[in-house]
């Protein structure tokens, strides 16, 4: 019983620790093929350490580094635009909250203006991004900030929130590019935009706008001068137009006045050169007669003592006495009636 | 026999583990990013930024390490008074790194002890530079250069002072210089003001400009007509001229002119005799008046 025992126990005890010792084993080796590859995602470069110095980076695929911690592997999104929001934070359900300390800078002239800014930036350099500085992007969210406030500390408020933007935008990223490569964090600056600019509070905003709308008032009245002038004129000219071919007209009729005139007296003296004396004084007594019955007549006459005196004479066609001796005219007849 | 072996392998365990133990401890690796000081029953013997593997002798050397990196520190908000008295915010940051770990470790010792040294070095140098220096030289439209000198100014200031920690300081920025809150309602009023101003000012300039161009059509029409009505005066006036020149033409023999004279004369008269309540005086020698003073007075 006991040498059975014994030879039970010998052989059961080398199978349990062989078993340990096999598990052991296999662990240990799982883990080390385990810790002998690594992968690369297409958005990232790794950068491989090997007791702490840099020896290697690769780009996507897998990769094998030795174990025990010899070689260490870091990994760099150094294709993946980064991005930097200065004056708002998107939230992960994509709405915006506004960083008011942030936004809000003072411009050149004294004025006070929110202005939200996004900035993307790439990791040129993984080496020089994981080693020569503590936290690259925080220096690059600090660097973008100062040079913000500093461009738009040079710039008056109008060109802040209407036409200077792209300018804005240039000078930022110009100053970033410069100082961040002296820097040399590994990172390069892509874009600067201004998201949005703004003035500060809703009554400034209402001042901002009226004078939007002044400046549209302004334009409307300028407008209208355009269009009275586009009505004044064509009307002017109308009635200048009208004025000549007046002048015309008048001219003609009086040249065709002088036409009749003369044709007319041509006419009459044609028939006078026939017998000119008498036709002078048929003609003056027409005439005389036509006139006179509505006219008071007075004759001087001169009395003995050499007085002129005035001697009335009613109303023609009252007086019945007129002789019409004296005179050939026919016509006298007719006055007296 | 069986208790010799158990203490012999437990024996040999210790030895082996303590043998791996002071193999390991003649290692120490470096990081790309960092100084490795070895301290020798606490003196520093060894500096290196080296990065990779090094040897050191075993228990009796120790190794510390120092970032051999640039690094970032956030200056506290802090306020600071212009030369003309006026209260400005001011935000700034710093960028240093180490250069000397032996005197780092000697002046300061940890980074955030230094953090504390050029907190107070970089405030100073704000608060003197801002004294001497208007609110309007620091807030204006000139190039930005301008700025760049004065705070460039700040940079080699606090490096001078912050070098005895051996301590390199890269840059001083100002990330933010803003008035006062307390301030800031009497800049809004401001600027609600200035855009009345403003916006009077394109009122005003966009009547005045319309009154310029309605007073340049009100002449233009003015002269448009004045124009058409000399010419029209002209044309009349050649009519005219047409007509004394075909009436002058037709009375061209004395006898035409003598009796183109009577018709004129006969017309005249009949023209100033017409209508009521004229009177004539005809003289007793007249043709007319023999005839009636023959038919009345006598």
């Amino acid at each position: 019983m006991n040498t059975r025992s014994y030879v039970d126990k010998t052989k059961k005890r080398p199978n349990i620790v062989g078993l340990i010792f096999l598990a052991i084993g296999l662990i240990f080796l799982f883990t080390l093929i385990g810790t002998c590859w690594y992968t690369v995602d297409e958005q990232e470069t790794a950068v491989v350490t090997t007791f702490g110095r840099v020896t290697a980076t690769n780009g996507a695929g897998i990769h094998f580094k030795i174990p025990f911690g010899i070689q260490k592997v870091k990994t760099v999104e150094t294709n993946v635009y980064q991005k930097i929001e200065i004056g708002y934070a998107t939230k992960e359900d994509g709405t915006y909250t506004s960083v008011e300390s942030e936004s809000k800078m003072i411009t050149g002239d004294y004025n006070i203006v929110n202005v939200d800014f996004f900035v993307q930036y790439k990791i040129s350099d993984p080496v020089k991004y994981l080693y020569n500085s503590a936290n690259p992007d925080m220096i690059l969210k600090n660097l973008v900030q100062s040079q913000i406030r500093s461009v738009i500390g040079s710039t008056n408020v109008d060109s802040v929130l209407t036409d200077g933007k792209t300018e804005i935008q240039i000078k930022v990223k110009d100053l970033i590019t410069e100082i961040l490569a002296n820097y040399d964090i590994g990172l390069i600056l892509t874009d600067v935009t201004i998201q949005d600019s703004e003035p500060p509070t809703e009554t400034v905003t209402a001042a901002f706008k009226a004078v939007e709308t002044a400046k549209q008032g302004a334009e409307k009245a300028i407008n209208n001068a355009e269009a009275y002038q586009n009505a004044q004129i064509p009307a002017a000219q109308a009635k200048a137009d009208s004025l000549k071919k007046n002048a015309e007209y008048l001219k003609q009729n009086r040249i065709n006045e002088a036409v009749k005139a003369v044709a007319k007296f041509n006419a009459m003296y044609n028939e006078y050169v026939n017998n000119p004396d008498i036709t002078r004084i048929r003609m003056y007594y027409e005439t005389i007669s036509k006139v006179l019955p509505d006219v008071k007549l007075y004759i001087i006459t001169t009395n003995e003592k050499g007085v002129e005196t005035l001697l009335p004479l009613d109303n023609f066609a009252n007086n019945s006495g007129i002789n019409n001796s004296g005179t050939n005219n026919k016509n006298t007849g007719e006055v007296a009636q | 026999m069986k208790k010799k072996t158990i203490i012999g392998l437990i024996v040999t365990g210790v030895i082996v583990i303590f043998a791996v133990a002071i193999l390991f401890d003649c290692f120490y690796t470096v990081a790309e990013n960092e100084f490795a000081c070895v301290f020798r029953f606490s003196k520093m013997i060894d500096i290196t930024d080296e990065a990779g593997l090094h040897f050191k002798a075993p228990f009796v050397d120790e190794v510390r390490s120092f970032p051999d990196t640039v690094m970032l520190y956030n200056v506290p908000q802090s306020e600071v008074l212009t030369a003309d008295q006026k209260s400005m915010t001011v935000d700034s940051y710093l960028i240093w790194r180490i250069t000397d770990p032996l005197l780092f470790y000697q002046t300061l010792g940890t980074i955030s002890e230094a953090e504390t040294r050029l907190d107070a070095l970089t405030y100073n140098s704000l608060k003197n530079l801002m004294g001497t220096l208007k609110q309007d030289d620091i807030i204006n439209e000139e190039a930005v250069t301008a700025r760049k000198d004065i705070y460039a100014g700040i940079t080699t200031d606090v490096a001078k002072n912050a070098a005895v920690y051996g301590i390199s300081v890269i840059d001083v920025k100002i990330k933010r210089f803003d008035l006062p809150e307390a301030n800031e309602q009497a800049v809004y009023e401001r600027m609600i003001s200035d855009r009345e101003r403003i916006a009077a000012e394109y009122t005003a300039n966009g009547e005045y400009q319309a009154s310029l161009i309605k007073n340049e059509v009100d002449k233009k029409v003015n002269i448009i007509i004045s124009d058409a009505e000399a010419e029209a005066a002209k044309i009349e006036a050649e009519g005219e001229a047409e007509y004394m020149r075909i009436l002058a033409e037709a009375y061209d023999t004395e006898d035409k002119r003598d009796f183109y004279e009577f018709i004129k004369a006969l017309e005249a008269l009949e023209a100033s005799l017409t209508g009521n309540e004229k009177t004539v005086v005809l003289g007793p020698d007249s043709a007319l008046g023999r005839i009636l003073i023959n038919s009345v007075g006598k």
